[in-house]
């Protein structure tokens, strides 16, 4: 098989030698190089956890198709890590203490763990302050409170999303009800003009203040303003602005469609907005994220709420306390599984935190205590409960 | 400073402007000049002063220049060192140089403003338009997609990893980012131009690699280990060298295989002890341990397991025009070499590689006229 003939005279498309030997001078003086990558296990589990930035990534990807060896030992990284991540905190701590590759995976992984719930605590102040635009550049370069706060609003847009609108507006609103909940003056109210993920994946919200009347009313003009979005008792600042007149509007180019919204419009009861200085929205009950483990393994998000925080969790002095109360139909469905807590320590990388059977609820919240040892303390922000978006619970089968 | 801009002021009128610019000529020029008399085989003493009298001469007749873009002035260049060089030879010879100049023609003078007018930080995405050309890469996606891809295919053809785990390894990639999913990683697997980037990735041996190779090395050895080799080669000591070689073999071979030198030229080398027939016994017996079509082998028993019709990945010559495409002009090697590197790998892929189809390719510049044409398509440029 060929496809030219192998002798013969020059086509008129042949070169003269001359040009020949300078091209191919030309050719081997800017040949690039490829060199060694020198990959560390610390690059290799932020490459696993998705927290390198994406320069650095990028190096690791061509480092790893060059090396066979590395190859090797990125998959060593990965199951080390999956072990680690089903392990408690403490445990995950105590071979840290260790000796060996093992421990030193165990390192790195603690590092990235703690570095992320010291930057979530900082996390919802560092989005209001540099938008959305500047998080998402951010995000491409790595830095760890721009990741906290995106798997912090994540976990959010993941329940409404995910949740269906039945779920997710359970209790925060009517369908098509245009109100926006927030901390508004006792006679202003908040009504939603657009509230939509538009076609080129922007978020879009514009809001109408109005009187008792339900005219539009122009008393808070010239205030400061934050949107927030909100789902199952979560809040997290969107971004803030000035109201002009009677309307406050943000577009927030793409994120609908980086959080995986579906373009069209967005109920306004998953919104909150929050005038001057006052302090975000809190709801009373926060449900967190559930997914539920098959028989096959596969993890499929649950149906409805099955887990609801009945206080913000209290990190410190090397302790996670909180109290965690389960639904009535998931003690039912699930009564022979067990509740694992989960702490997500990346947008795509989660630590298991502690698990218990779920046989041992009844109607009222379990307090729940873990030894966490050298986590942060991590006080409750005044915007939003910082940490407590990272909470994931998943129900696997075997609580018995 | 680009060379088009710097040839620009390099002609005008303003002396001490053009200085700058001469400068910046020189350094952007000095590469593929030296490449050039390596390739003439010009002794590398002789390498600065004729450079040296070259760009001379150059400036000098800065007056009577015109500026007629990138290619006319590296074929003034050519021509200007051929002429340093000749002269050189004349003088320590003392008498009339057999060799004539080789002209640049003008006729191929678009075919080399193509390429020398790629500054130097445009380079490493004129290499990657040679895996688009030859390997059918799709040029819509990303230079990182690729190497996202090739990783994949290592990682599930090669090294048996299933899908599962191929999209763990991959990692989760940029936030914000749809996840790699399973009907995803199956077309990536799938599409040709991935196949033969993984044949590419495995059967192209750079001159170190090869080296370390063959001498016993570990195949990821660095080039700063083959330099500490070497001295060690050099010096009289009383370790064992690798591969089951003695020291002067593993100097050979590292001559040989890292340094593209021809049996001739190793032989009359001063510091080579060993004889001419003591050499071609030694490359014949490294002939054997060339891992080319164990590779190949490997390769093709890890596809047709999974399922994939090489016959219909391998029809074209393309992947063989890539790696002949590399080791001319990235490596370095002489066609006989590059044909000891690829023909029995080609021929286990079905596809019949001689020598006599490599000089077609090569020595008429063939395979650098496509990319040319290719590379100024690719940048909105007209075809040269």
């Amino acid at each position: 098989m060929s496809d030219e003939p192998e002798s013969g005279g020059r086509s008129a498309e042949d070169l003269a030698p001359g040009t020949v030997t300078l091209l191919e001078s030309w050719l081997i003086s800017r040949s690039p190089e490829s060199p060694a990558a020198d990959l560390s296990v610390g690059q290799m589990v932020g490459h696993l956890s998705g927290a390198l930035p994406a320069a650095e990534s990028r190096r690791l990807v061509g480092g790893l198709t060059r090396s066979p060896a590395d190859r090797a030992r990125l998959r060593q990284v990965r199951d080390l890590l999956g072990e680690l991540q089903r392990l408690s905190w403490e445990a995950v701590h105590q071979r840290a203490r260790g000796e060996g590759f093992p421990a030193e995976v165990a390192r790195e992984w603690l590092w990235l763990a703690e570095e992320s719930l010291q930057a979530a605590e900082h996390a919802p102040r560092y989005w209001l302050a540099n938008g959305w635009e500047r998080v998402r550049a951010q995000l491409e370069a790595g830095a760890v409170e721009a990741r906290a706060a995106w798997s912090a609003l994540q976990a959010i847009a993941g329940q409404i999303a995910g949740g269906g609108p039945g779920f997710a507006l359970a209790r925060g609103g009517e369908q098509g009800d245009p109100r926006i909940p927030g901390e508004l003056p006792a006679n202003l109210t908040a009504s939603a003009r657009a509230a939509e993920v538009t076609p080129e994946g922007a978020l879009h919200v514009a809001v109408e203040l109005q009187d008792a009347a339900g005219r539009p009313s122009e008393a808070a003009a010239g205030q400061p303003v934050r949107l927030f979005l909100a789902a199952n008792g979560l809040t997290w600042p969107l971004a803030a602005g000035v109201v002009e007149g009677d309307r406050a509007e943000w577009l927030l180019p793409e994120l609908g469609s980086a959080l995986g919204l579906p373009e069209g419009p967005v109920p306004a009861a998953h919104f909150r907005i929050a005038l001057g200085e006052a302090p975000a929205p809190r709801a009373r009950w926060i449900e967190v994220p559930a997914r539920v483990v098959g028989d096959t393994g596969e993890e499929t998000p649950a149906s409805e709420p099955y887990a609801t925080l009945a206080t913000d969790p209290e990190w410190s002095a090397g302790r996670l306390q909180l109290r965690l109360a389960l639904s009535a139909a998931a003690r039912a469905r699930y009564r022979s599984y067990r509740l694992e807590l989960l702490l997500a320590v990346t947008p795509a990388s989660e630590q298991l935190l502690g698990e218990w059977p779920i046989s041992a609820w009844g109607d009222e919240p379990r307090t729940l205590e873990l030894l966490c040892p050298g986590i942060p303390a991590a006080p409750v922000s005044a915007d939003a409960p910082a940490v407590t978006p990272l909470l994931r619970t998943r129900l696997r089968p075997g609580g018995q | 400073v680009d060379e088009r801009r710097a040839l620009s002021v390099f002609t005008g009128a303003d002396e001490a402007a053009a200085g700058r610019a001469f400068e910046r000529l020189r350094e952007l020029a000095l590469p593929t000049l030296r490449a050039y008399l390596r390739r003439t085989s010009t002794p590398h003493q002789e390498w600065d002063d004729i450079l040296q009298d070259a760009f001379t001469k150059l400036w000098r007749s800065r007056p009577r220049l015109r500026d007629q873009g990138p290619a006319a002035w590296y074929a003034l260049l050519k021509r200007t060192t051929d002429q340093c060089r000749i002269d050189r030879f004349r003088a320590r010879r003392g008498d009339l140089p057999t060799e004539t100049i080789e002209e640049v023609p003008d006729s191929d003078l678009p075919v080399v403003e193509a390429l020398v007018g790629t500054s130097p930080e445009e380079a490493p995405e004129l290499w990657r338009c040679a895996d688009l050309l030859w390997l059918g890469l799709d040029p819509a996606v990303s230079e990182e997609t690729h190497t996202r891809q090739l990783l994949a295919a290592q990682l599930f053809y090669l090294e048996g990893e299933p899908w599962p785990g191929v999209l763990r390894l991959l990692g989760p990639g940029s936030p914000g980012e749809p996840p790699l999913t399973r009907e995803r990683l199956d077309d990536w697997l799938a599409q040709r131009g991935v196949l033969l980037l993984l044949f590419y990735e495995s059967l192209h041996y750079s001159n170190d690699r090869l080296a370390a190779v063959l001498v016993g090395l570990d195949e990821e050895t660095r080039p700063g280990e083959l330099d500490r080799l070497m001295r060690r080669a050099t010096e009289a000591n009383p370790e064992t060298p690798p591969g089951g070689w003695n020291w002067e073999e593993v100097r050979a071979l590292v001559w040989r295989y890292r340094n593209a030198l021809l049996m001739e030229q190793i032989v009359s080398r001063n510091d080579c002890a060993l004889s001419r027939a003591e050499l071609e016994a030694l490359f014949d017996r490294t002939r054997a341990r060339l891992p080319f079509v164990p590779v190949m082998e490997r390769l093709c028993r890890a596809l047709e397991s999974a399922g994939v019709e090489l016959p219909v990945v391998l029809a074209a010559p393309g992947l063989w025009q890539r790696l002949a495409f590399q080791y001319c002009y990235a490596d370095g090697l002489p066609h006989r070499d590059i044909h000891e590197r690829t023909a029995a790998a080609a021929e286990l892929g079905g596809y019949s590689l001689t020598l006599g189809m490599l000089n077609v390719w090569l020595s008429n510049g063939r395979l650098i006229a496509r990319l040319a044409r290719y590379w100024a398509a690719a940048r909105g440029e007209n075809e040269p």
